[in-house]
């Protein structure tokens, strides 16, 4: 215990030995040392720091933009910084200073008469410890931080600065909407397993294919053309599948009053033939569990035939939804789950002049905005019937009609042909007080 | 290079001691010029020829002739003057008449001593001054195909003035070039004026006693040699001198010719001689350092547009030892040399 306390004492005591003066030197000279190679690489590697990020400032943009996830975008930073710094370290060693070199910096700044260097060799003791070691040098980080807070800020700025809209998604053009309803019918279709899926599958290429088209295609007249005519031929054999089913569903229910069952079963039969050769033929497995004859409709009990004719009434109902909703203008699809949902006032009437309600659901995420200017009316009742060319002497003013264009329903049934662009009609309308001024003129 | 002996503790002690009574009996030839006078001891130890220039009056031929005193060597004086002859430095071959026959015998000149005080040299002829050189740096003489060495230790210590300079004759920068120093004596500050009043009388001449035998003085020479030079000095030495040539360094703006090679040896000389006179082994930066202006001062010529221009030999060294660090590997730009208080 007393050996303990006895060794304990010189650890409490200044003590200098030429070893620790020795140790103090050369720890001072290798700390300066380091501190100066710190430096060296500090002012090599800031720039280069700024430069990588400023290209990674603009590939992370570039990622978010393609919404790609980031993370693949921070460890390639973190390795080329990494690569950076080491080639920095590499091209600055030639700069770095050894323990003797800054060992003479040191005896030379303090005016030590070369004594750490004399002492290094043996010629000289180590000089006194001093009671406080003046700095030698000092920093001058405002270069360096500048080049760090710029590569910091544009790195922020690649993350957190906002994506445009257009540009989040993809670059490529939005299909036609016509296309759109199109491929939104087939979907609809293929969900409902109604009609033959090779049927709906050669309908869902050709919108494929229309779909594939060049962005600066995509709007053509052809194009729009084809995406109107898929769209118009996917409704119309939607409409003539509800039919044909909503056929079979009568005569199903009108055999329950038909004693023989022949014309009910003739009234199927020809509803299946319909479901079999029509434009969207009906599924196969759905046609097999419909009475194919006289007797198998004959075998059925009411309660069976009611069951089935509720069956098919409801996929009539089902295809003529998607029918309908061509008629109406309005997707069919599922929406973006991203949409704002608004009120809406139902569905479109369909028909002839179908539409006539505004879409249930708002896809966009923003509603068009016709702007915040002030609407005023044209004084005149006569304007109204005057169109702009008129106005402007540009036109007669005759209608000009297509008379090879045949305004008739395309099908029967709850669909009809929407109406067609270029229909303007001219409205030979007077006022009272015009036909008066009129009469006056004319007598 | 093979490193000599570094002088031990005891030796450099002695040489300390020895030198300190050498410094003071000079003090007491020179009032007020402990500097000049630091110079002139450092300058001797390393064998080194002394210039000294100054006003008339200011004590450069006494301080020398006081240093031949207290160093107990053979001094001799020559006063330099238009009509001096080379033979009446080194000496001339006169016909003697021996009981064999005649012959030529050399009769040594004043130049044939350990110190020789060429007062006024530049009032000499070139042809004269130049009769020198063979001297100071070969220290030896040749006079009528017979080569005489010249005693060890051989100094010249010699004045001139920087007035009256009609009449006078420069000396060439090759003769320059063989003084270690060039000492530029100032005039004394009023208290030192009064003490050179209380203490000296007009006409008489201090008494100065030998105060470093011959083998003493022999034995500093010796040692002054085996101060180490460390090879960080060396190298402030030889980037020192070569920042002094034309187009080397910013400092040597307005140099037509910058420092010799003899200049950089001068320099390692006169700074192990200084280290010596501190009882250091080595010699330091610090040492190179005091002893650049007077070395390098008379060895950088400088163009016409700078002296135009008020530029100084000096004051190129000055800048020279502002711009050229101890240590040759510079900081990187983020770091900056710290101010001592």
């Amino acid at each position: 215990m007393l050996a303990n306390s006895a060794n304990a004492q010189p650890r409490f005591a200044s003590v200098i030995t030429p070893a620790s003066t020795r140790r103090f030197w050369e720890t001072r000279a290798a700390a300066l040392a380091w501190r100066i190679n710190l430096a060296g690489w500090l002012a090599r590697v800031a720039p280069v720091s700024f430069f990588v990020a400023t290209g990674f400032a603009v590939a992370l943009y570039a990622l978010r933009r393609a919404e790609v996830p980031l993370a693949t975008g921070w460890l390639a930073l973190a390795v080329a910084w990494l690569v950076c710094a080491l080639g920095c370290a590499w091209r600055a060693r030639r700069g770095f200073y050894s323990v003797a070199e800054a060992r003479v910096l040191l005896e030379s700044h303090l005016r030590l008469d070369t004594r750490l260097t004399a002492a290094s060799f043996g010629l000289v003791p180590w000089p006194a410890v001093p009671a406080r070691l003046p700095a030698v040098v000092r920093w001058q980080l405002r270069g360096p931080a500048a080049w760090f807070v710029s590569a910091t800020v544009l790195l922020v700025l690649a993350v957190y600065a906002p994506v445009p809209r257009d540009a989040a998604g993809s670059h490529a053009v939005r299909p036609p909407p016509s296309l759109l309803l199109a491929e939104s019918m087939l979907n609809a279709l293929q969900e409902q397993k109604l009609a033959e899926p090779r049927a709906i599958e050669q309908l869902a290429e050709r919108a494929r294919e229309l779909a594939r088209r060049p962005a600066d295609e995509q709007y053509s007249h052809s194009a729009l053309e084809a995406a109107d005519a898929l769209r118009d031929q996917t409704a119309a054999a939607a409409a003539a599948l509800a039919r044909g089913l909503d056929s079979a569903a009568g005569a199903l229910r009108s055999a329950s009053t038909d004693a023989d069952m022949k014309t009910s079963a003739g009234r199927l039969a020809a509803a299946l033939s319909g479901l079999k050769e029509g434009a969207l033929p009906a599924n196969q497995e759905l046609l097999k569990h419909l009475p194919a004859s006289e007797a198998e409709l004959k075998n059925l009990t009411p309660d069976q035939r009611e069951q089935l004719a509720q069956s098919l009434a409801q996929a009539a109902s089902q295809a003529g939804g998607v029918a309908g909703a061509a008629g109406a203008g309005v997707q069919v699809a599922q929406p973006d789950p991203d949409a704002k949902f608004g009120p809406g006032d139902g569905a479109g009437a369909g028909g002839e002049g179908g539409g006539g309600g505004s879409a249930p659901l708002g896809l966009a995420e923003q509603m068009s905005d016709a702007g915040d200017g002030i609407a005023k009316g044209i004084d005149g009742d006569a304007l109204r019937r005057f169109s702009l060319g008129d106005k402007l002497g540009t036109t007669t003013g005759q209608h000009d009609k297509d008379p090879a264009k045949v305004v008739t329903p395309m099908s029967a049934g709850a669909v009809a042909a929407p109406a067609s662009g270029g229909d303007a009609v001219w409205v030979n309308r007077l006022t009272p007080s015009e036909r008066a001024a009129l009469k006056n003129f004319f007598k | 290079m093979s490193i000599a002996t570094p002088p031990t503790d005891v030796e450099l002690a002695a040489a300390r001691a020895t030198l300190d009574r050498l410094v003071a009996t000079l003090q007491t030839v020179l009032f007020g010029q402990e500097e000049l006078i630091e110079l002139t001891v450092s300058g001797v130890l390393a064998r080194g020829h002394l210039l000294l220039e100054g006003l008339p009056g200011l004590g450069k031929t006494e301080l020398v002739k006081g240093l031949a005193h207290a160093l107990g060597l053979q001094a001799r004086r020559v006063q330099f003057t238009p009509d001096l002859l080379p033979g009446d430095i080194t000496g001339n071959p006169v016909l003697e008449e021996t009981p064999a026959g005649r012959r030529f015998v050399f009769q040594r000149g004043p130049v044939f001593a350990n110190i020789l005080l060429a007062d006024e040299i530049n009032r000499a002829s070139p042809k004269t001054q130049s009769a020198l050189l063979e001297a100071m740096q070969e220290r030896r003489v040749t006079a009528g195909g017979e080569t005489h060495v010249l005693p060890d230790p051989f100094f010249v210590l010699a004045t001139q003035n920087p007035i009256d300079l009609e009449g006078t004759y420069p000396l060439p920068e090759a003769q320059l070039d063989r003084f270690l120093f060039k000492l530029n004596v100032h005039s004394n500050p009023p208290e030192v004026l009064k003490r050179i009043v209380l203490q000296r009388e007009l006409g008489t001449e201090p008494v100065v006693t030998p105060v470093v035998t011959r083998d003493e003085f022999a034995a500093l020479l010796v040692l002054v040699r085996r101060v180490h030079l460390p090879e960080v000095v060396a190298d402030y030495i030889a980037r020192l001198v070569h920042a002094s040539q034309p187009g080397a360094s910013a400092a040597s703006a307005g140099v037509r010719f910058g420092a010799s090679p003899r200049a950089a040896l001068a320099l390692a000389a006169a700074a192990r001689a200084r280290g010596l006179r501190h009882g250091r082994p080595h010699a330091s930066f610090e040492d190179v350092q005091a002893v650049a202006r007077p070395v390098l001062g008379h060895r950088i010529i400088l163009d016409h547009a700078a002296r135009l221009d008020g530029a100084t030999s000096l004051g190129i060294v000055e800048k020279l030892l502002a711009e050229i660090p101890a240590q040759a590997k510079p900081l990187p730009g983020t770091l900056a040399a710290a101010k001592i208080a």
